[in-house]
C-alpha cells in the first residue's frame, strides 16, 4: 500500500479512491470531511473532486483514518511537468 | 449449407484445411465431438514451437480477444510472460450471457481445437498448469472430461488441464470472479485486480475465452497470413455470433468468414428480408440499436465500435416490428439488476432503482420528471462498482429508452404500439 508521506509539497495533488468492495456505506467519511465526500442517497460515498490540493488533502487524510472498513486511499498524482 | 441438431450451419465442402473454426471440418450428423485422433488426422500435431515464437505470431496475427473486451491477444500474453515466473492459464468457457452459444457450440464440436490454444498459450506465458472454467452443466462436462482424459491417455507433453466448474451467474464469468473461484472464494469480481501480476494462487495468470484460444491454435498451424485472409485489417480472421430473439432458430451460431453487413448477415443466416425494429447487439449487457439504421453497417468490431454499439460476444438479437421493445428491454434489465454479484452498493441499488423506473416507464406509471433526469440517476451509478456490472446495465437502459422512445411515450398515454405479448427474449427469470 503506497503510504502518504507527511511532508507534501503544498502544490501537489492527491486522488481519493473508494474501495467499493470494502465500502459498507457507514457514511463516517462523509462526517469528518464533508467538504470532499458525499453520500448519495443510499448512503454510499462518492469523491466530490478528482482532484485535492492543499487544505482539503487534510480533510481527506481525516477521511482515510477515520474508515471503520479502511475503503478509502489517498494516491498521489503523478506530477507531469 | 447444412445445419445440425443445435443449430450450426455449416459447410459441406470436403474437408479442406482451413483456419476458420468451424467450416472446411468434415463433421457429422448428428454433431459429433472430434476426438483426438480425428483433430490430430485433420490439423497433425502441435509440434515444439517456443512461447517466445507464438507471441510473435499472435502478434503479427493481430488477433484480438473474442471474449466481449477485444483486448489484443499478444499483448495479454507479453504482459503475463513478463513477470519471467510459473504462471496460470485458465481457458474461459463460462459464457455467461445467457443468450450467446458459441463458446459451449465450440467446446461441443472441437474442443481439441481450444486446448491446443491453451496448451500453446501457456508455453507463451511460462504456465505449469492450465484450468478450463465452464457452468455447471452436465453434458458439456461429461464431453470436456473425455477430451481431457484422451489428451492424458496419449501422453502428450503438455501441462495439466483440469476441469473447473461453477454455478450459474452473469459476472461469474468476468476474468476477476474466475480468479476469486479458483482461490477458493465465490464467483464474484474483484477490485484493482491486476491477473497478470497475480491471479491464481498468487500466480501470474492468463484468462482467455475460449474462441480466442481456437484461433490462437489455428494461427500457430496456419500461419498470421492466413488468419488476416479473413475478417478487416483492424480487426482480422473470423468470429463467431449467435442470433437470437425473433429469428428462425435462435441460439443458431455462425462463423463470420467474409466481410458483410448486418443486414446481408440477417438475410442470409435468418430469413429477414426486411430491417427489424431493433438490433440487440453484444448481449443482454450490451446495447439496442434501431433496426433501420444497423441493417447497412458493416459486422465489425471497428464499425459497431464507430456506430456507438460493441461487437460484444457476438451476439445478435432481433426485435421485429409489432413487438413491444419496452417490455423486452423492461425483463432484462431486471434481470441484469438482480444479478448484481451484491458486493457494492451502488450497483445493488442503483440497478434494481433504475430496474423500477424502467418497469414503471413500461407500466404507464412513470413521471414525466422522472425521465427528464434520467441521466443524474445513470450518473450515480456509472463508475462506482468494483466492476463493469453497472456500466453495462446503464449503457443498456440508455439505449433502450433511446431506440424505444416512442414506446415510453405511447405508454405514458395508455397505449402500446405492439400487436403481440409474445415474448422474443429468452430471460432467466429470478427463482
Amino acid at each position: 500500500m503506497f503510504r502518504v508521506p507527511r511532508e507534501l509539497n503544498r502544490f501537489q495533488q492527491m486522488r481519493l479512491t473508494i474501495n467499493p468492495l470494502k465500502c459498507d456505506g457507514h457514511g463516517i467519511c462523509a462526517l469528518v470531511a464533508s467538504d470532499v465526500v458525499a453520500l448519495d442517497e443510499w448512503g454510499y460515498p462518492a469523491a466530490l473532486d478528482e482532484v485535492l490540493e492543499g487544505e482539503a488533502i487534510a480533510s481527506a487524510r481525516r477521511a482515510v483514518r477515520a474508515c471503520p472498513k479502511a475503503a478509502l486511499e489517498l494516491e498521489l498524482i503523478e506530477d507531469h511537468h | 449449407m447444412s445445419e445440425f441438431a443445435s443449430g450450426l450451419q455449416v459447410t459441406e465442402e470436403p474437408a479442406q484445411l482451413d483456419p476458420a473454426l468451424l467450416l472446411g471440418v468434415r463433421l457429422h450428423r448428428p454433431y459429433r465431438t472430434e476426438s483426438l485422433a480425428d483433430h490430430l488426422r485433420l490439423v497433425g500435431p502441435l509440434g515444439g514451437i517456443g512461447g517466445e515464437a507464438i507471441i510473435s505470431l499472435v502478434g503479427e496475427a493481430g488477433l484480438l480477444g473474442r471474449g466481449g473486451a477485444g483486448f489484443p491477444t499478444a499483448r495479454k500474453l507479453a504482459s503475463v510472460a513478463a513477470q519471467r515466473a510459473a504462471s496460470f492459464v485458465v481457458a474461459n468457457g463460462a459464457e455467461s450471457e445467457p443468450a450467446s452459444r458459441k463458446d459451449r457450440t465450440l467446446l461441443q464440436l472441437r474442443p481439441h481445437l481450444v486446448l491446443d490454444g491453451a496448451v500453446l498459450a501457456a508455453r507463451a506465458v511460462g504456465a505449469e498448469a492450465i484450468a478450463l472454467y465452464i457452468h455447471d452443466e452436465d453434458a458439456l462436462s461429461s464431453l470436456l472430461q473425455r477430451a481431457i482424459q484422451e489428451r492424458r491417455a496419449s501422453r502428450l507433453d503438455e501441462p495439466p488441464i483440469t476441469l473447473s466448474m461453477t454455478e450459474q451467474g452473469f459476472v461469474s464469468g468476468e476474468s476477476t470472479s474466475i480468479v476469486s473461484f479458483l482461490n477458493g472464494g465465490p464467483a464474484k469480481p474483484l477490485f484493482n485486480q491486476r491477473n497478470s501480476r497475480s491471479g491464481v494462487g498468487g500466480r501470474p495468470t492468463l484468462v482467455q475465452n475460449v474462441e480466442t484460444l481456437a484461433h490462437l491454435a489455428q494461427i500457430v498451424r496456419f500461419g498470421p497470413n492466413r488468419f488476416r485472409h479473413r475478417g478487416t485489417s483492424l480487426s482480422p480472421g473470423t468470429f463467431l455470433s449467435t442470433l437470437t430473439g425473433a429469428v428462425p432458430h435462435p441460439g443458431r451460431v455462425v462463423e463470420i468468414i467474409e466481410r458483410t453487413t448486418i443486414g446481408e448477415l440477417l438475410e442470409a443466416s435468418a430469413d429477414l428480408s426486411q430491417p427489424p425494429q431493433a438490433l440487440l447487439l453484444g448481449g443482454y449487457g450490451g446495447v439496442f440499436v434501431n433496426g433501420k439504421d444497423a441493417w447497412d453497417w458493416e459486422y465489425s468490431r471497428e464499425s459497431l465500435h464507430h456506430h456507438g454499439a460493441s461487437l460484444g460476444c457476438g451476439l445478435i438479437g432481433v426485435v421485429p416490428h409489432g413487438v413491444c421493445g419496452l417490455a423486452e428491454a423492461t425483463r432484462i434489465m431486471r434481470y441484469l439488476a438482480d444479478q448484481s454479484a451484491g458486493q457494492c452498493g451502488p450497483c445493488v441499488y442503483g440497478l434494481d432503482g433504475l430496474a423500477t423506473i424502467l418497469n414503471d416507464a413500461a407500466t404507464g406509471r412513470i413521471r414525466p420528471r422522472i425521465l427528464r433526469y434520467i441521466e443524474s440517476r445513470f450518473e450515480v451509478v456509472e463508475g462506482r462498482g468494483a466492476c463493469a456490472h453497472p456500466d453495462a446495465a446503464v449503457a443498456f437502459m440508455r439505449s433502450a429508452l433511446v431506440v424505444f422512445a416512442d414506446e415510453v411515450a405511447a405508454h405514458r398515454s395508455g397505449r402500446c404500439t405492439a400487436r403481440t405479448d409474445k415474448e422474443v427474449f429468452d430471460v432467466p427469470r429470478a427463482t
